[in-house]
């Protein structure tokens, strides 16, 4: 089968490699080159490559582009099977009173992608993770295609759900849909520092079905909380112009002081906005896809994402030392969210547990390189743990410590014998 | 423009999926034409789930003897407008010819093709149009790849002569140059190649607009009429 010269690189660009990447067209292609491939160098598995950090890198590459075929949808239960290329925005749209579940923080994440990061969205509180609406995956072994359910191979199925792509190529996924609709009824409340946001925060999410902060890491975590319902009646209008990064900057254009003015203005133009407001689903879930390849603002040197959870007893603790290293370290974050969570992902190395996730952009210059290796460092105090799908910097005994299923998983990995096939340069730095 | 029927030869190829996807806004049917059946049903599942679109899928491997009657059957049975998408094509270079793959490719690429669109015109009830991918390697033989290109062209020579005898019916042979597909991905020597779904956008828009033999991408055009216009002599000494 042919295959591509590229480089291998993630969204945050910090990491780039050569690499090799098929595409297979058709799902026989697929198993054809699982069982004909040469099989010293490791295989993965990706999707669009929009995880931030290293999981998506690896020197021989399948591509899932070509992959992205609805293949049936079942009214009884609600449930739609699936090609692991298809995107989030599709499945938003394919049926009319139907929406995912579930939604990442960027709709062009493609459901194969999901699927190995276990990932969340705002609603994590009512909804828990993808994983928790996946029914079953097919996978496709360098022998074998294998399908995998809680109840069939169940331990392949909690390997998979987050399992970062190392236990195969998902050939086809099936998972439920939510009936609801595609708008919301958004609503906003201001906080003043990031204790009373946390408060508030906890406090919302038994009252909206989704929740998120943004908050200012220069002004001690003053910030906006954005709380929304399903709503009914007229629906809202969808943005249809997305404006456009045209190409990466030459440098980076978000330093201190550029992202300290743009955050007082953002506070400002959103404490100007109505508190109350009509909106397009996918226009609340996921502003930055409003903006196409805002990260080209970050430059060459790309960007880091720190994304972890701490329990909520820990979570203001974990913030005081949040905001003492950024200071210790000079270091420069950019965008920062909050979210809650409550019920812990079903894979093996799933992110999701009960507590409040933080995900925090730096530039990626030395000195945020150095914070947040620190910031690892000091979750295992908190009882944190880093999200890998955002992770570049994490070293293996902090893995180890944050996800303590690892042996589990390598024991699956064993048994199906895999635990050579496919890797990646996240795996192969975690020693999974 | 009323809704008809399209079959679709060589369906699992990227350019026909993209095809059928483009064209499912204005279609009663599918008739889905290709040797996987697996492929071939996803797609007819995927169509129906997001057009709303009927298909059905027809395993037939072209080379085989019995695939002329059942696409007649096909055609015959088919009361409504009735449609024709070729874009079955077996590509390859000159290097790896031997006699069993000249017979190969002039079956699957001629014989089958001139067969099928002769019982297109002369069976079907109502018949609306013919989309043939061609191809620029058509335009002159190269070293690498010409016997690929005199069957397109003979084809579309084939199609150029009933233009004539049957003018109702709306033919279109499209010249392609380098279009990415899983026979040019990653191959060596392939520029400016464009997506499948471009491609596919384009035939169909010339076929609304009733636009005769075109070269896509664009610039093909120019490229093939410098190539044309090189003498013999010189032409003998390039290896384009």
């Amino acid at each position: 089968m042919r295959y591509k010269k590229t480089i291998s690189s993630s969204f945050g660009n910090t990491l780039k490699q050569p690499a090799i990447i098929y595409r297979p067209e058709r799902q026989k292609d697929l198993v054809n080159l699982n069982q004909n491939l040469d099989c010293k160098k490791p295989l993965l598995a990706v999707g669009q490559c929009l995880s931030y950090g290293d999981s998506c890198v690896n020197e021989q590459l399948i591509s899932s582009e070509r992959l992205s075929r609805f293949i049936a949808f079942n009214e009884h239960d609600n449930s739609i099977s699936l090609e692991p290329g298809v995107n989030f925005n599709e499945l938003l749209t394919i049926k009319e009173g139907f929406i995912a579940p579930v939604m990442p923080g960027t709709l062009y994440a493609t459901l194969g992608g999901g699927v190995a990061n276990d990932v969340h969205g705002k609603n994590q509180s009512h909804q828990g993770c993808l994983g928790h609406h996946i029914n079953w995956l097919e996978l496709s072994l360098p022998n074998d295609v294998i399908k995998a359910s809680t109840k069939q191979n169940p331990d392949l199925f909690y390997a998979t759900i987050g399992g970062l792509g190392l236990t195969g190529a998902i050939r086809k996924i099936n998972l439920s849909l939510s009936p609801n609709t595609q708008q919301v009824d958004v609503s906003k409340s201001y906080f003043g520092n990031i204790e009373h946001g946390i408060r508030k925060l906890k406090q919302s999410i038994n009252k909206y079905h989704y929740s998120a902060a943004w908050f200012d890491p220069y002004l001690k975590g003053r910030g906006v909380l954005f709380n929304a319902n399903h709503s009914f009646g007229k629906q809202a209008k969808p943005k249809s112009f997305r404006p456009k990064v045209p190409f990466r900057m030459p440098v980076s254009l978000l330093n201190k002081c550029s992202i300290q003015q743009f955050n007082k203005y953002y506070f400002q133009a959103i404490a100007k906005q109505k508190r109350h407001i009509k909106q397009q689903l996918s226009t609340f879930n996921n502003p930055l896809d409003q903006i196409q390849n805002w990260h080209y603002l970050y430059g060459p040197k790309g960007l880091y994402q720190f994304q972890c959870v701490v329990p909520y007893e820990h979570a203001i603790d974990f913030m005081d030392c949040f905001f003492k290293l950024l200071a210790k370290f000079n270091a420069s974050p950019s965008l920062s969210i909050m979210k809650a969570f409550s019920k812990p992902g079903l894979g093996l190395l799933s992110f999701a547990k009960p507590g409040i996730t933080f995900a925090v952009d730096f530039p990626a210059i030395d000195n945020n390189k150095r914070c947040i290796e620190a910031l690892n460092q000091s979750l295992l105090d908190y009882q944190g743990r880093v999200y890998l799908a955002k992770d570049s910097l994490l070293k293996q005994a902090q893995f180890r410590q944050m996800y303590p299923n690892y042996l589990q998983f390598l024991e699956v990995l064993e048994a199906y014998k895999i635990n050579n096939t496919f890797q990646s340069h996240l795996s192969r730095r975690l020693g999974l | 423009m009323k809704k008809n029927t399209w079959i679709i030869l060589g369906a699992s190829s990227a350019i026909a999926k993209a095809f059928i996807e483009t064209a499912a806004i204005d279609t009663r049917h599918f008739i889905l034409v290709g040797r996987d059946l697996e492929d071939l049903k996803i797609t007819a599942a995927h169509i129906a789930l997001k057009y709303g679109v009927a298909c059905s899928a027809l395993t037939i491997d072209l080379q085989d003897k019995n695939c002329l009657t059942l696409i007649s059957k096909q055609i015959q049975s088919t009361p409504h407008k009735l449609s024709l998408f070729i874009a079955h094509t077996l590509m390859l270079d000159n290097d790896d010819l031997d006699p069993d793959k000249i017979s190969q490719s002039i079956q699957t690429n001629i014989t089958i093709s001139c067969q099928i669109i002769y019982q297109f015109v002369t069976l079907a009830k109502k018949p609306n149009a013919i989309i043939y991918l061609s191809s620029v390697a058509g335009d002159r033989g190269r070293h690498s790849n010409s016997l690929y290109g005199a069957t397109k062209k003979t084809v579309e020579i084939y199609l150029d002569g009933l233009k004539v005898s049957h003018p109702k019916l709306y033919i279109l042979s499209i010249r392609l140059g380098f279009i990415d597909t899983r026979s040019t991905y990653g191959k060596a020597g392939i520029f400016l190649s464009q997506s499948p779904t471009k491609c596919a956008q384009f035939c169909y828009k010339l076929m609304s607009q009733k636009k005769n033999k075109r070269y896509f991408p664009w610039f093909w055009r120019y490229i093939m009429t410098i190539i044309k216009l090189i003498p013999e002599f010189i032409f003998k000494k390039l290896k384009l």
